[in-house]
């Protein structure tokens, strides 16, 4: 049997079979990994190899070894995560991630160190529960298959040369380096080219290996659950939205499949019995925070393992670049050598010459001097074992924000290794060392490397630090207080969610990470066979893609292919009348199914157009909103009317079923009065509450096609409209007014209008102080942000700011919320309120929005009138009984968190 | 001049792909106005062998009273709708008889991959990169840090993905070909024969 490897991108050749995906999907299986790393391909390919099938989504796209070209201009876009613009907030920190099938595993230097020791102990102490045999035996089943091997004398290059010898003779404190010695890499032979066995050492590691002889992900573990005899399926290019969860129990992943410019292109739902996430650390985090699973811990106790270095200018030629980057390691100052706290490895690396432009700290003439001398330089790194010191929020954007500060601890190892390493170099001949701080770039004389630990100390800003192994965020712990998985690697509170990866960690490991990362995925694959969720059911849910049962989710194209293929139901044509009241009557022609979300509505057939971004369908879907209403004339024919919601147009027709050539039986709606009577319709029921149309302009069976679209009387509530709204917020059936503490939380809002729901609008924050004063803050698009003040009142959840609106919120459920911001529409005579009246709010002690909203009404300052339907907005008028006429915009909110 | 009698037809063809595909067939009107279309004839599934049949007559593609033969094409959509072929057009001999047409249609292989290259949308990616970190960077918290960081980087991409830059400092640079797999290649070093 032989799976397949999907993606978006469009190729001609790749060396796994792989096929374009032109359509959404839905897949139902026993497995679901995201992330391809180092942890997500191992966990994938073991689950398939115990006969479960298995989905594995990756952001990146698919990039065989043979499209791996060793130009940092074409490699580091395709291959790193976010195209290598990869920051801590402060822009002090950059961080390099893969973002490629097979995760950093394709991009890394191959450097694998067993979890050392004083680490083990360290962790089962902070409760984790894995024994050191445990990870003996993980560490040899995936050192076998990646074949991790010692670097030969034969394979070191001048570049790791010159750190040995610098380890041979330099002094420490009076005391010789003792702890130092080649790495072990995972190399070996190319299944592509039978002729390569080993390592080519070209050099290019950081741009994916072009020889397939690195033992990545993707020429392993992948590579042999393509070729297993069990159902596993690769999705690339797939931006994991959210997972969705029930009561303990993760059903599903929503998804979608995105260009290189971040575009959506088509979507995915995966239900699955078991869900791991294995994003890799930041990613993991910042997605359990985006599907709204409530552990404060998410996001917390980041280490980056932050890595300056130092250059040593030679006379001679060293050609660095030219050999393994990362082949020999001192580590005297670190925890392989048993130090317990801090520390730090000095890693000989050598770096393309793009790269080591970015990292040289200077400008102009000087950085061109520095770098004029590429082909002279010996270089290292101090990989300083960091404190978890680090977190991950969501931006408003949905991204992750990476805050991170260098702690004093971490700052005086940096200064000790880069002054140490320094002196390595002047110690073997080096006329000059250049530092990765920008006050004192170049160093050159012994006597002035004090001058260097100086400036970290007093300017730590102007280090130039990289991290290729940020770790932590979602740590193992045994207290789910203070932890978010269990030594299983299980999130707590959850039967079958897995969270495994680098963000597990619950400390700093003090070495490369990958081998770690892949031993821990291989103990925790079996742990989940071992365990398997047997009485989980497989969701049927279809998320958010399109479906001929939910048209509304479709792309126009879509829906064309759809009406092409799909039969009209003739036996329904009798049901398509809708109710004959002329307003929302709860219960009789509209109802609400609280636990789905889902909006019953007869008053109308609701409808849609297809869910593409282009201006011109974006526009149809924002003002072009309408509705169609059928009434029963005799028992082959309907009268019917088509109404704009924001256009006062009422375009009579006639529904009757025909054949058509090409068609079959279909509803031929036409319009009866000029001008709209060249246009027709053509209709397909799909189920009693589901039509897929075809508008057309011209002679019936001969017309233009104007546009596709579809019809619904039932709909989610992501698609409700303003009487929807209107109706659960007024309807003590539907919804309750939240006390305080229900709203405390996080709540992302979108406009309602009759036409669309718009894209998240703003975003609100419930939350007690220190001091417990209810606050709430708001921040409207990114744009305008700040503070209302929040009364709970009357069985009226209110809050207001300083303009005469002011915002109301009735609850539906404990995560889905309608609100409206709203003011007084009648226009009062000013001399209704008086300077008078105003002193006296004052002298009772009023709020602050309360006396601005006076002044306002004393001078009158209102918006003009307008008409009862504004047209092409969201603003919208009511006249409410117990209200009174008002204007302003509905919204949705959901919680966040 | 009217016409008493009706011409029809009867398209048959098979289809050689192994799944149940549906077949539409259209005829290809003149596109000098931009309010023309193709005229939908008729529409079938294919068997299990994938055979298929479909009949019209006149009437259906007829828009004028000049307009001669029809000008038969098929579109091969999948069981999802999605177009997954069109055909060449063939044209009846008389358009004034009954007459069979047949089309045998072999769908390519190769229908879903184009002959692109990974690396087009690599400019795409790294404007894409640049607007994300605006929502996760205080670029104002340091400007002068910030700064310094922008345009040492433009300075790095402009010189140092430079091939001319790359010899002027003799660095040795990549060891295969930009499109490497369009070419036969080894996968021998260079600095090895230096």
């Amino acid at each position: 049997m032989q799976n397949t490897i999907f993606g978006i991108e469009e190729f001609e050749k790749r060396a796994e079979p792989y096929k374009v995906i032109r359509n959404d999907i839905v897949r139902n299986v026993d497995v679901c990994v995201i992330g391809s790393g180092a942890a997500g391909a191992i966990l994938a390919q073991k689950l398939s190899a115990a006969g479960k099938s298995v989905v594995l989504l990756e952001r990146g796209g698919y990039y065989d070894g043979e499209s791996m070209n060793q130009r940092e201009s074409d490699m580091i876009s395709l291959l790193w995560k976010n195209s290598g613009a990869n920051f801590t907030s402060n822009l002090k920190i950059a961080i390099a991630q893969g973002s490629c099938l097979g995760g950093s595993t394709v991009i890394n230097d191959a450097v694998c160190f067993r979890i050392p020791d004083t680490v083990i102990r360290q962790w089962n102490a902070l409760g984790v529960h894995i024994s050191k045999e445990e990870w003996d035996d993980a560490n040899d089943e995936v050192s076998d298959r990646i074949n991790v091997a010692k670097v030969t004398e034969e394979e070191l290059n001048e570049n790791a040369k010159k750190l040995r010898e610098a380890c041979s003779v330099t002094l420490v404190d009076g005391n010789p380096i003792i702890a130092h010695h080649t790495n072990e890499r995972n190399c070996g032979p190319s299944w592509t080219d039978p002729e390569l066995q080993s390592c080519v050492q070209c050099g290019f590691c950081h741009l994916g290996c072009h020889y397939d002889t690195k033992q990545s992900m993707l020429v392993t573990y992948i590579h042999d659950a393509v070729h297993s005899d069990v159902d596993f399926t690769a999705y690339c290019n797939c931006e994991v939205k959210k997972i969705t969860h029930s009561n303990g129990i993760a059903t599903g992943v929503e998804g979608s499949f995105v260009d290189n410019a971040g575009n959506e292109k088509y979507r995915i739902q995966v239900n699955a019995k078991v869900i791991i996430v294995s994003a890799g650390a930041i990613a993991s985090s910042n997605l359990l925070q985006k599907s709204r699973i409530a552990n404060k811990n998410i996001g917390e106790g980041l280490a980056l393992h932050p890595a300056p270095f130092v250059m040593g200018h030679f006379q001679e030629k060293v050609y660095g670049n030219r050999g393994i980057p990362m082949s020999y390691t001192c580590h005297e100052f670190g925890v392989t050598n048993n130090v317990k706290t801090g520390g730090f490895l000095i890693e000989s690396i050598f770096l393309p010459i793009f790269q080591l432009a970015l990292a040289v700290p200077s400008f102009g003439v000087d950085h061109a001097r520095l770098m004029a001398e590429y082909n002279n330089y010996a270089l290292a790194g101090i990989m300083v074992r960091d404190e978890p010191v680090g977190r991950i929020i969501k931006t408003f954007g949905d991204n992750p924000q990476v805050l991170y500060e260098l702690a004093r601890d971490t700052l005086d190892d940096m200064a000790r290794g880069m002054s140490i390493l320094a002196r390595m170099w002047f110690d073997i001949g080096a006329d000059y060392v250049i530092t990765s701080h920008g006050d004192i770039p170049e160093i050159r004389t012994v006597q002035d490397i004090p001058k260097l630990a100086k400036a970290i100390q007093n300017n730590p800003d102007g280090l130039r630090v990289g991290s290729a192994h940020p770790q932590g965020g979602n740590k193992i712990g045994e207290d789910p207080a203070k932890a978010v998985v269990n030594s299983d690697c299980r999130m707590f509170g959850f039967k079958n969610l897995y969270v495994c990866d680098a963000s597990v960690f619950p400390t700093a490991l003090g070495v490369n990470p990958q081998l770690t990362v892949m031993a821990l995925a291989a103990l925790t694959a079996n742990k989940i066979v071992a365990n398997w969720p047997s009485d989980v059911i497989i969701s049927d849910s279809l998320g958010s893609v399109c479906d001929v049962s939910q048209p509304q989710y479709c792309l126009t194209a879509t829906l064309g292919e759809m009406f092409a293929v799909t039969k009209h139901k003739e036996e329904l044509f009798g049901k398509l009348e809708n109710s004959q009241s002329n307003e929302i009557v709860p219960d009789e022609n509209w109802r609400f199914d609280k636990d789905k979300l889902m909006i019953h509505n007869n008053l109308y057939w609701k409808g849609f157009y297809g869910r593409d971004t282009n201006i011109m369908t974006t526009g149809l879907r924002m003002f072009g909103g309408f509705f169609k209403r059928f009434r029963k004339l005799n028992s082959d024919s309907f009268s019917g009317v088509t109404k704009p919601f924001d256009v006062p147009v009422f375009a009579k027709s006639l529904a009757k079923q025909k054949t058509l050539a090409g068609y079959g039986t279909i509803i031929h709606l036409q319009y009866e009065d000029a001008p709209y009577n060249q246009a027709y319709d053509v209709l397909k029921m799909i189920d009693e509450n589901t039509i897929l149309g075809k508008a057309f302009l011209g002679q019936f069976g001969r017309g233009q096609l104007l546009f596709d679209f579809s019809m619904s009387r039932k709909y989610h509530a992501d698609f409700m409209g303003e009487d929807d709204l209107t109706t659960l917020f007024y309807s003590d059936q539907y919804s309750h007014t939240p006390t305080k503490d229900e709203m405390v939380g996080r709540w992302e809002g979108s406009l309602v209008s009759d036409s669309i729901v718009s894209p998240r609008s703003q975003v609100f924050d419930f939350e007690y102080s220190g001091n417990e004063e209810y606050q709430m803050q708001y921040n409207f698009a990114n744009l305008l942000r700040g503070y209302s003040e929040v009364s709970v009142n009357n069985d009226l959840f209110r809050f207001d700011d300083y303009t005469p609106f002011h915002d109301e919120l009735r609850m539906i459920r404990d995560d889905f919320v309608v609100g409206k911001w709203v003011t007084d529409w009648s226009l009062l005579p000013a001399s209704q309120f008086s300077i008078q009246e105003l002193q006296n709010l004052v002298n009772s002690g009023a709020s602050q929005s309360q006396i601005i909203n006076s002044i306002y009404r004393i001078f009158n300052l209102r918006v003009p009138r307008l008409p009862q339907e504004i047209g092409l907005s969201f603003l919208n008028v009511e006249n409410n009984p117990q209200k009174g006429s008002r204007i302003g915009l509905s919204y949705i909110l959901k919680r966040m968190n | 001049m009217s016409k008493l009698f009706v011409a029809t037809y009867a398209v048959k063809g098979k289809v050689q792909d192994g799944s149940k595909l549906y077949v539409e067939l259209l005829d290809n009107d003149q596109h000098w106005f931009d309010d023309r279309i193709d005229d939908l004839l008729g529409s079938a599934w294919t068997d299990n062998s994938g055979f298929f049949e479909i009949s019209f007559d006149d009437s259906l593609y007829k828009d004028n009273w000049f307009e001669g033969k029809p000008e038969l094409f098929l579109v091969i959509r999948d069981n999802l709708g999605k177009i997954i072929h069109k055909t060449g057009i063939q044209s009846p001999s008389s358009p004034d008889d009954t007459e069979n047409i047949t089309f045998d249609i072999a769908i390519p292989d190769n229908r879903s991959l184009a002959d692109n290259n990974p690396y087009d949308s690599a400019n795409t990616s790294r404007i894409a990169a640049f607007a994300r970190i605006g929502d996760t960077i205080n670029f104002t918290e340091n400007i002068p840090n910030s700064t310094r960081l922008l345009m040492q980087t433009l300075n790095a991409w402009l010189l140092y993905t430079n091939e001319t830059k790359w010899n002027l400092i003799g660095y040795d640079g990549p060891q295969v070909e930009r499109y490497p797999w369009r070419h036969t290649h080894s996968h021998k070093l260079k600095w090895n024969n230096l």
